[in-house]
C-alpha cells in the first residue's frame, strides 16, 4: 500500500539474506518439525493409536509409510512422535542450559577455591560416559518422562557448566566488569547485568549444540526401550521395533531415522550459523577460543 | 581429565584450535547430501520391501524327508539350535522357567518322570511311584545310572534334589523356583539305596510340576558352581558355556537310555527374533526352536528346512477382582465386548492364533471363536452394559510383562477397545521380576494383567495357572478374593491328577470360569520349530517339554 | 669460574628441568585421578542407595510362592550379611572394600557378576579397538584426500558426509547398513557373534557391520581435527619455507604437515573413549554383540542393580584412566612443553 510497507518488506528480505546460510537452512529444517510437534493433528492423516489394518503393509496411497506391527498407520505415528521427542530433548536441553550456565558463570566469575571445588564436582560427573550415566539414573528412578528429562539434563549440564565457566573467566577481566566491581555492585548484579548478556552469543551457540546432543541421547534411550512406552510413539522406539521386523517390514525405520537425523542436523546447522554470525562480531568477545573448552 | 563433551558420540567443537580455521562445510551441499541419503535409503528399503513376502505359512508337520542335503554349516554330527531366550546361568533351579527347565534342562539333566504327548507318565530316573497316600510319596529309583563324573546315582541324590527344590533354606541360596510352599514341605529321605520317601503336609503334585525337578548329586550345592558347570545324568555333557550367548554339549556315551545319535548339540541364545532369523539364513545355526507366529514369515522360506509345530502357547488375561469395579461379575462380562479379536489375532499372532475367548479350557480343542457365545466386538454395547451396572468411566489399566511382545501387541489393541467403550485405560510394561512381585508375590496389581504359558500337564495345573493368583490373593481384600473359586481350587489341588473324580471338579471349574468371568480372555498360538529337512526325533510332547537325545539326521 | 663435574650445559639443564616438570605433572595428575575415582565410587553408591532395598533386590530378586513372612526372614539374614543395617557411610566403606577386591555380588539368577562381566569384557574390547583403528585409518585417508584434492566438490562432499555422520544416531546408521548389506544383498549377517575359536572367517563376518557402525562416526570425529590440523599447519612458517625451498608437494605433506597435524588429534583419543563407550552400548544392542554394552542394557531391563552399578563403575574408571594417560602422553610428546624451561 504505502511506500513504508514495501521498504519494510525489503528490509526483512535483506535481513534474511544477511544471515549466514547454515542458520537459514537450520531454521528451515527445524521450524516444520516444531510446528508438527505443536500441532500434529493438523498434518497427521490418522490417529497414531487407531488400529486400521493388517500389520506390515507396504507403503501405499492410504498408508504413506505402511503399517506397523499392530496395524497402525506409520506416517501418523512418525508425526506424533515428533511431539514426544522434541519436547523431551528441548526440555532437557533447557534445563541443562540454565543449570549449567548458572553454575558455570558464577563459578568462573567468582574464581578461587569455590571455582576449583565446583569444577572438581563437575569433573566427577563428566567422568561417566554419557549414556551410561543416563541408564544408571533410569534404572534407579524409573522410566517416567520426567526421569528421562532429568537424566539427560544431568548428563549434559556439567559440560555446559565447564563451557560457561570459561566464558565467565574471560569476561571477569573486562573493563566494564571491573568498573562495576569498583562501584560496589553485588556479584549477582554483575553476573546478571554484565556477564550474562555479553556471553549470550556464545552461550546460544552452545545451546544449539546441547539441543543436538539432547535429541540424540533421547532417541538412543528411546531406542533402548527406556523412553516413551507403548502405545505412545517415539522415533527411538519405532526404530527399535523396526529392527525386530527387519525381514517383514524393511521400510519401517526409515521415516523415524530420517527425522532424528534431520532435527539433529537442524540444531547443528543453527549452531554453525550462529557461530559464524557472532564470529563476525568478534570484537565483542575477544575471541571465540573459550568455546574450545566445551 | 576429560574436559570436552561428546554429543552422544560426537564432538562439535575442537579443543585448542582457532574456530575460524575450521571449515565445516555445512552448507547447501550437506543439506543436499542429507536429502540424497534419505531418498537413497528409502529407495533401497522400498525395493527390499517388495521382495519380502507378507504371507505366513501355516505350520506343517512333515515326516523326515528322504533328501539327504544338509543345512549349510552343519554336519550330520552337529545340531545347532537357536532360541529366542537368553540364558545367563545354567543353575537347574533358577527362575528361568519354561525356557531353561523344559527346553534345555533335559539336555544335561534328567527328571523323575517324563510325560508323553497323550499325557501318560513315562519313567525316567524314577521307575515306580506310589502316590496313593496324599502325604507320602514313595519313589523307586532307576539303577545303573551314573553322573557325568562317573559316580553312580542313588536315592540320596534324588532325596537331596527334591529337597533343594522344596526346602526354603536351600532355595534362598539358589534363588530358585520352589516346587511347593514351605508349609507343604516336610522331608525327603532315602530309605534304601534306591527308594525315596517324600513327606508333605497335603497333596502336592511335585512329580508332575511343569518345572520338573532335575536330579543333581547329593550335597552338590555349594561344591559345584551350577551357574557355569553341569553335573547331571543327562544325555549330553557340558562342553562350553558362554553366558548370554550359547551353550555346547557333547554326547554322553554312558547315558542310561542310550547314547544320543548326534554328537554335538549346541544352543545359541538370541534376544531378538530378527537376529535369530539372520543366523539361520546365514547357516550359523541349523534350527530355531521357538519361532513365534509373528516371526514365522521371516524364516519359513529358508532352503532345506521344514517347519513343525513344537507346541501351543496359551495367553490369557486375569482380572484384579479384589476391589471395585472389577469385583462385579457383570462388569467383567461387559468388558468382553471390548475385544476386537481379529485385530488382536493379527497384531499379536500374525493371524495364526486360536481363540475361544471366554472358555480357556477350549483353547486347545475347539476354534469356535467368540461368535459361538454371541459375543462380538461391540464397544457401544460394553458402554451400555457398564452404565447399566453403574460402572461408567471406570479405570482398567493393563499390565504386561516385558519381553512378551505378543502380550504387549494385544494390549495395545485392547487399549483401543477400552477407549471406545469409554473406559480409562493405559498399558504398563513391567520387568518380569517386578510383575512377579506384583501378581504372585504381593497381589498389588490393578486392572487386568497378562499371563502366558505352555499348556501344562496335568490339566488341573492349567486351572491353577488360570485362577492363581487372581482368586486367591489380593492386597485389596482380606481372605480369598472369590471364596467359591478358591474353595474349588483347593479341592482340585487335593485330588490326585489321575483320580476319576477330578474330571467332574474340572468341569465345575470350567463352568465357574465362564459364568463368573474369572478369566477375561484367552488365546492359543502355535509355536513353531524350523529345523533341517532331514532331522527327526526331536521330542515335543505338546506340554512344552523337549528331549533331544533321540534326534537323528536321516 | 670453578667448573665442577656436576655442572650442566644450558641445554642439558633445560632438558632435565623439562623432565622434572613432566614427572611432577604426572604425579599431580595421578593424585587428581585417584581423588576423582574415589568421588566416582561415592556418587555411584549414592545413586545406588537412592531406593531402599535395591541392593537386596539385586541379590535375590522376587521369589514367587514365598509367603511375605518367609521372604522377610531371608531379607533379614541377607541384610546382616551385606551390612545393610549399618549407617550409610559404613555401608559405603563395606561396599567399596568389596568393589576393590572385585566382588560385585551376584545377579539374581545366581551368577557372580564378576564372572559375567569378565566373559563379556573381551568382545567389547575387541569391537572397541577394531573400530578405533579403522576409524583412525579411515580418517587419515579421507583427510588427506580432502586436503590434497583440487576439486572443491570433492572436498565439500567429504565434509558434508562427515558432518552427516556426526548427527546420525548409531542405531539409524546401523539400520541403514543392515538394510543395504544384510537384508537386501545378503552379504553379511545382521547381528550375532561367533567366537574367535570357532572360526576366524565367521568371526570376522560378524565383526564387520558393528565395527563399521562404530568406526564411521569416529572417522568423522577424527576427520574434523585432522583436517583442521592439516589446514592449520599449512600456514605455519616452516611449511611455507619448505615449499619455497622447492621440496616436492608430496614430501611437504607427508613429512612436514602430517606429523604436526596429528599431534592435536591425539588429544581427541581421550574424547573418543567416552563416545566409544556410549556408542558401544547402542551398537552392541543393535547387533546383539555379547559385550558389556548389551549386558548393561539387559541388566537395566531386568533391574539388576548389581550388574548395572558394576558396569557403570568399570566404564567410568576406564574413561578417567584413559583421559589421564592421554593427557600425560600429550604433555610428553608435545615439543612445546619440553622446550619450556
Amino acid at each position: 500500500m504505502s511506500v513504508d510497507h514495501s521498504s519494510s518488506m525489503k528490509r526483512i528480505i535483506r535481513l534474511v539474506r544477511r544471515q549466514p546460510k547454515p542458520l537459514l537452512y537450520g531454521l528451515a529444517l527445524l521450524v516444520p518439525f516444531l510446528f508438527v510437534a505443536a500441532a500434529p493433528s493438523i498434518i497427521a492423516p490418522y490417529s497414531p493409536f487407531a488400529i486400521m489394518d493388517v500389520p506390515f503393509l507396504s507403503p501405499s496411497a492410504t498408508h504413506l509409510l505402511g503399517t506397523d506391527e499392530i496395524g497402525r498407520d506409520l506416517m501418523s505415528r512418525v508425526i506424533y512422535a515428533a511431539r514426544a521427542d522434541i519436547f523431551v530433548s528441548l526440555s532437557a536441553a533447557s534445563v541443562a542450559f540454565v543449570v549449567g550456565t548458572v553454575i558455570g558463570l558464577f563459578s568462573g566469575y567468582v574464581g578461587g577455591r569455590i571455582d576449583t571445588l565446583t569444577m572438581r564436582l563437575v569433573d566427577v560427573f563428566l567422568s561417566f560416559p554419557t549414556i551410561i550415566l543416563a541408564l544408571f539414573l533410569i534404572v534407579i528412578f524409573g522410566r517416567a518422562q520426567w526421569v528421562q528429562i532429568c537424566a539427560i539434563a544431568l548428563v549434559m549440564a556439567p559440560s555446559m557448566a565447564r563451557f560457561s565457566r570459561g566464558t565467565g573467566l574471560v569476561l571477569r577481566k573486562r573493563g566494564y566488569v571491573e568498573a562495576s566491581q569498583i562501584s560496589g555492585a553485588s556479584t549477582a548484579h554483575i553476573v546478571r547485568s554484565h556477564i550474562l548478556p555479553n556471553s549470550m552469543p556464545t552461550l546460544l551457540v552452545a545451546a544449539s549444540v546441547l539441543s543436538a546432543s539432547a535429541i540424540l541421547i533421547a532417541s538412543s534411550l528411546s531406542y533402548l526401550g527406556l523412553g516413551a512406552q507403548p502405545p505412545s510413539p517415539s522415533w527411538g522406539n519405532m526404530l527399535r521395533s523396526s529392527f525386530s521386523y527387519v525381514y517383514q517390514a524393511p521400510w519401517y525405520g526409515v521415516g523415524p531415522g530420517i527425522c532424528v537425523s534431520a532435527v539433529a542436523s537442524a540444531y547443528v546447522l543453527i549452531g554453525e550459523g550462529l557461530r559464524r554470525k557472532f564470529a563476525r562480531r568478534r570484537s565483542m568477545m575477544g575471541s571465540t577460543k573459550s568455546l574450545a573448552s566445551l | 581429565m576429560p574436559s570436552a563433551r561428546q554429543i552422544a558420540g560426537t564432538t562439535i567443537e575442537p579443543r585448542g584450535l582457532e574456530m575460524e580455521k575450521i571449515q565445516t562445510g555445512i552448507d547447501r551441499r550437506a543439506f543436499l547430501g542429507l536429502t540424497g541419503l534419505s531418498f537413497g535409503a528409502l529407495l533401497v528399503a522400498g525395493c527390499g520391501g517388495s521382495d519380502s513376502t507378507t504371507t505366513s505359512e501355516a505350520p506343517v508337520d512333515t515326516a523326515g524327508a528322504t533328501d539327504t542335503t544338509v543345512q549349510a554349516g552343519s554336519t550330520k554330527d552337529t545340531l545347532k539350535v537357536g532360541m529366542n531366550a537368553v540364558i545367563e546361568g545354567l543353575t537347574p533351579f533358577a527362575i528361568q522357567g519354561y525356557v531353561w527347565s523344559q527346553m534345555m534342562g533335559f539336555m544335561f539333566y534328567d527328571p523323575l518322570i517324563q510325560k508323553d504327548s497323550t499325557g501318560n507318565l513315562v519313567p525316567s530316573l524314577a521307575t515306580e511311584w506310589d502316590t496313593s497316600d496324599p502325604k507320602k510319596t514313595i519313589l523307586k529309583i532307576r539303577q545303573g545310572v551314573i553322573f557325568h563324573d562317573g559316580t553312580p546315582l542313588t536315592a540320596k541324590d534324588v532325596a537331596y534334589s527334591i529337597a533343594a527344590r522344596c526346602d526354603e533354606k536351600l532355595m534362598a541360596s539358589t534363588a530358585g523356583r520352589p516346587v511347593m510352599t514351605p508349609s507343604q514341605w516336610v522331608s525327603a529321605t532315602a530309605i534304601d539305596d534306591y527308594t525315596v520317601e517324600v513327606i508333605t503336609t497335603e497333596r502336592v503334585e511335585f512329580l508332575v510340576n511343569p518345572q520338573p525337578i532335575l536330579i543333581v548329586p547329593n550335597e552338590s550345592f555349594g561344591k559345584v558352581n551350577f551357574a557355569n558347570e553341569v553335573l547331571g545324568t543327562g544325555p549330553y555333557k557340558l562342553s562350553k558355556f558362554t553366558s548370554g550367548t550359547g551353550v555346547d554339549g557333547i554326547a554322553n556315551a554312558d547315558y542310561w537310555d542310550g547314547a544320543p545319535a548326534i554328537t554335538n548339540l549346541s544352543f545359541a541364545f538370541f534376544k531378538d527374533p530378527a537376529t535369530a532369523a539372520t543366523s539361520l539364513r546365514s547357516g550359523q545355526i541349523d534350527a530355531i526352536y521357538d519361532v513365534a507366529p509373528k516371526n514365522l514369515s521371516a524364516v519359513s522360506d529358508v532352503p532345506n528346512t521344514k517347519v513343525e509345530t513344537s507346541g501351543i502357547y496359551a495367553y490369557w488375561w486375569i482380572i484384579q477382582m479384589g476391589k471395585p469395579p472389577l469385583d462385579n461379575p457383570e462388569v467383567r462380562k461387559a468388558l468382553r465386548y471390548c475385544f476386537d479379536l481379529e485385530a488382536i489375532n493379527n497384531a499379536a499372532f500374525a493371524g495364526l492364533g486360536v481363540t475361544h475367548s471366554w472358555n480357556p479350557f477350549k483353547l486347545f480343542s475347539v476354534n469356535s471363536g467368540a461368535e459361538a457365545d454371541g459375543i462380538t466386538y461391540d464397544p457401544e454395547k460394553a458402554k451400555q452394559l457398564l452404565a447399566d451396572n453403574g460402572a461408567s468411566n471406570i479405570k482398567v489399566p493393563i499390565l504386561c510383562i516385558e519381553g512378551y511382545q505378543d502380550g504387549i501387541a494385544a494390549a495395545q489393541v485392547m487399549l483401543e477397545g477400552f477407549k471406545a467403550a469409554g473406559i480409562k485405560s493405559s498399558v504398563e510394561i513391567a520387568p518380569a521380576s517386578d510383575w512377579l512381585d506384583r501378581t504372585y508375590g504381593k497381589g498389588t496389581w490393578e486392572g487386568i494383567t497378562f499371563n502366558a504359558g505352555n499348556l501344562p500337564f496335568p490339566s488341573k495345573n492349567f486351572f491353577d495357572y488360570l485362577v492363581n493368583p487372581s482368586t486367591i490373593k489380593s492386597s485389596y481384600k482380606k481372605g480369598d478374593v472369590l471364596p467359591a473359586a478358591a474353595e474349588l481350587y483347593r479341592q482340585i489341588n487335593a485330588t490326585a491328577f489321575d483320580a476319576p473324580e477330578l474330571q467332574a471338579l474340572l468341569a465345575q471349574a470350567e463352568k465357574m470360569i465362564v459364568d463368573d468371568a474369572i478369566v477375561l480372555m484367552g488365546f492359543g498360538a502355535p509355536v513353531s520349530m524350523v529345523e533341517p529337512e532331514n532331522l527327526s526325533g526331536v521330542g515335543f510332547n505338546g506340554f512344552g517339554d523337549v528331549t533331544w537325545n533321540k534326534s537323528i539326521y536321516s | 669460574m670453578v667448573s665442577s663435574g656436576s655442572e650442566l650445559t644450558s641445554s642439558e639443564r633445560s632438558l632435565r628441568s623439562g623432565w622434572r616438570r613432566v614427572v611432577s605433572l604426572v604425579v599431580g595428575r595421578l593424585v587428581q585421578v585417584a581423588l576423582v575415582l574415589l568421588a566416582v565410587t561415592l556418587l555411584t553408591f549414592i545413586i545406588l542407595s537412592a531406593i531402599p532395598g535395591s541392593v537386596i533386590d539385586a541379590r535375590i530378586g522376587p521369589l514367587p510362592n514365598f509367603s511375605p513372612e518367609e521372604r522377610e526372614r531371608i531379607v533379614e539374614s541377607l541384610t546382616k550379611q551385606l551390612g545393610l543395617d549399618q549407617p550409610l557411610w559404613k555401608q559405603y566403606l563395606l561396599w567399596l572394600r568389596q568393589v576393590i577386591q572385585g566382588d560385585f555380588g551376584y545377579t539374581y539368577q545366581g551368577l557372580r557378576v564378576t564372572d559375567l562381566i569378565s566373559q563379556r569384557f573381551g568382545p567389547t574390547v575387541e569391537l572397541g579397538m577394531v573400530s578405533v583403528v579403522v576409524g583412525l585409518l579411515g580418517s587419515l585417508m579421507v583427510s588427506l584426500v580432502a586436503f590434497r584434492t583440487r576439486f572443491r566438490v570433492v572436498r565439500g562432499g567429504i565434509q558434508g558426509v562427515m558432518t552427516l555422520l556426526l548427527v546420525m544416531p548409531a542405531f539409524w546408521l546401523g539400520l541403514i547398513l543392515v538394510l543395504v548389506i544384510a537384508v537386501k544383498f545378503d552379504l553379511l549377517p545382521s547381528g550375532g557373534y561367533v567366537a574367535l575359536g570357532d572360526g576366524i572367517g565367521d568371526h570376522l563376518r560378524f565383526l564387520v557391520l558393528p565395527a563399521m557402525t562404530l568406526a564411521l562416526p569416529q572417522t568423522a570425529l577424527f576427520f574434523r581435527y585432522l583436517y583442521a590440523g592439516l589446514r592449520d599447519t599449512e600456514n605455519a612458517s616452516f611449511v611455507i619455507a619448505s615449499r619455497a625451498r622447492g621440496i616436492s608437494e608430496r614430501s611437504v605433506v607427508y613429512r612436514h604437515i602430517l606429523p604436526n597435524a596429528v599431534l592435536p588429534t591425539i588429544t581427541v583419543i581421550g574424547l573418543v573413549v567416552g563416545s566409544l563407550i556410549s556408542g558401544l552400548v547402542v551398537v552392541e544392542t543393535v547387533f546383539s554383540w555379547p559385550g558389556l554394552g548389551s549386558l548393561l542394557v539387559k541388566s537395566v531391563e531386568v533391574q539388576d542393580y548389581g550388574t548395572v552399578s558394576a558396569i557403570v563403575l568399570i566404564t567410568a574408571t576406564l574413561y578417567v584412566i584413559t583421559a589421564f594417560i592421554v593427557d600425560v602422553v600429550y604433555e610428553i610428546i608435545d615439543p612445546r612443553t619440553r622446550r619450556r624451561v
